[in-house]
């Protein structure tokens, strides 16, 4: 969640406000996770992280280690596979503002990083929250590119989600049930969040 | 030349071939029918348009010069602007919104006061009415020190009595404004009252300009006189 909102919040900001040619392009990378196969998204990462590749070179240089089967390759995988998730709730966020308002906020004298900080911000939060929350709630279910790029590598790389398909396929039902059970609590409570988030949306007051 | 000098070219969205002039203190409506370029025009003077050539030249310093490309951003322009569409930050008490302007606390209690809303300083816009919301827009577009006040259609918004009461307090505030000020305005008796000249702006252009009884008493044309007509 530190790494993907310092990505997702100005990549909101920039698809709600630039009037470039090719945004449809980005916006439609951005989702792009969302209708891929896990399978084809985990393959496609995982080729990109390997030991060959510029990513792959880079981190080992960086680290000695390997990208892929790390718990540093999965944490990547997670932000450009829940990128959508927090990105378009950002965007429409930002959306929400309107052009009116940043204006205003230039003829009070405030430059763009000032306007961003004391007024779009403050407004759009709400959305960003939604977006953040429902990125958290996805990444603890996240499945199919994990177990592809990760590998389940017990204590290194093994998610509860993937914890559980092993459980089941060991015949341990209970083990399963209770990581189940962890995963189905914590999910309804960040949506429950979510919702009542949303629910209090233009409640935020600032103090000058 | 300490008040506004203004010689505006553009050819999209709107044709701009308009050069104006307005004195320290003056108020100088701006007349003309939807798309005559007015809104463009007080959009050039505050920066939130850049598609247009000239310059605008304010209180003794250049925001635009396109022969010598200097092009000030809005944040570094002192404009008092009034939307038709107030434009507060609905997130910020009336207080705050006038603070944000660059006033100080005591400041920003002062002008309240001025537009005549003591005790509703610590509303949301959301819990003001129309007429309360154009009136802390005033406010704050005063808090600003502008060098240049631009009114865009600032009663339009309100109903008639709302909109006699506010027109009534810039009246009031008119004799302690020491900048050039614009108006663009469809009623031609705001005018009469707030304004001391009238451009009359047609396809772009400053068709004619001068006192509102010259302008009746020997139009330029049709549109002038259609325009400024009682």
């Amino acid at each position: 969640m530190a790494l993907l909102l310092p990505v997702a919040v100005p990549l909101g900001r920039w698809l709600a406000t630039t009037g470039w040619r090719w945004r449809p392009v980005i916006e439609a990378a951005v989702v792009l996770p969302l209708v891929l196969p896990p399978t084809v998204m985990g393959f496609y990462l995982l080729a990109a992280m390997g030991p060959e590749t510029l990513a792959g070179r880079a981190w080992a240089a960086l680290t000695g280690g390997s990208l892929a089967f790390s718990f540093a390759g999965i944490l990547l995988a997670s932000v450009l596979v829940n990128l959508p998730f927090a990105v378009q709730p950002a965007q429409r966020a930002f959306e929400g503002v309107g052009a009116a308002l940043r204006e205003a906020a230039a003829s009070c004298g405030m430059s763009p990083w000032q306007a961003f900080v004391r007024v779009e911000l403050p407004l759009a939060w709400p959305g960003i929250a939604t977006g953040a929350v429902l990125a958290f709630a996805h990444t603890l279910g996240e499945f199919g590119v994990v177990l592809m790029v990760g590998g389940a590598i017990p204590g290194e790389t093994r998610t509860l989600a993937l914890s559980i398909y092993d459980r089941v396929q060991a015949l341990d039902e209970e083990g399963a049930a209770a990581m189940s059970l962890v995963l189905l609590a914590v999910s309804l409570v960040t949506v429950t969040l979510t919702f009542l988030l949303a629910g209090r949306r233009g409640a935020i007051r600032l103090g000058p | 030349m300490n008040g506004l000098d203004l010689a505006l070219r553009a050819a999209a969205p709107v044709r701009l071939e308009v050069v104006l002039r307005v004195a320290p203190g003056e108020v100088v409506a701006l007349v003309g029918r939807s798309g005559a370029g007015k809104t463009s025009v007080l959009r050039c003077i505050a920066g939130l348009h850049r598609g247009a050539s000239g310059h605008v030249r304010v209180a003794g310093e250049t925001w635009m010069d396109s022969a010598r490309g200097i092009l000030v951003p809005a944040h570094r322009r002192r404009v008092g602007l009034l939307f038709q569409a107030y434009g507060l930050f609905p997130h910020m008490t009336a207080l705050a919104n006038v603070m944000a302007a660059g006033a100080s606390r005591a400041e920003a209690q002062a002008l309240l006061a001025a537009v005549h809303l003591e005790g509703l300083e610590d509303r949301l816009p959301g819990a003001l009415s129309g007429g309360q919301q154009q009136r802390v827009a005033l406010a704050r577009a005063l808090a600003r020190r502008p060098a240049v006040l631009l009114l865009d259609e600032p009663f339009s918004a309100v109903d008639r009595p709302t909109r006699r009461a506010l027109a009534e307090t810039l009246l009031e505030l008119r004799a302690s404004l020491a900048c050039p000020t614009l108006l663009v305005s469809h009623d031609i008796a705001d005018i009469d009252r707030l304004a001391d000249r009238v451009a009359v702006i047609g396809d772009g252009r400053v068709l004619q300009d001068g006192l509102l009884e010259a302008l009746r008493a020997s139009p330029a044309g049709t549109e002038v006189a259609a325009l400024v007509g009682r």
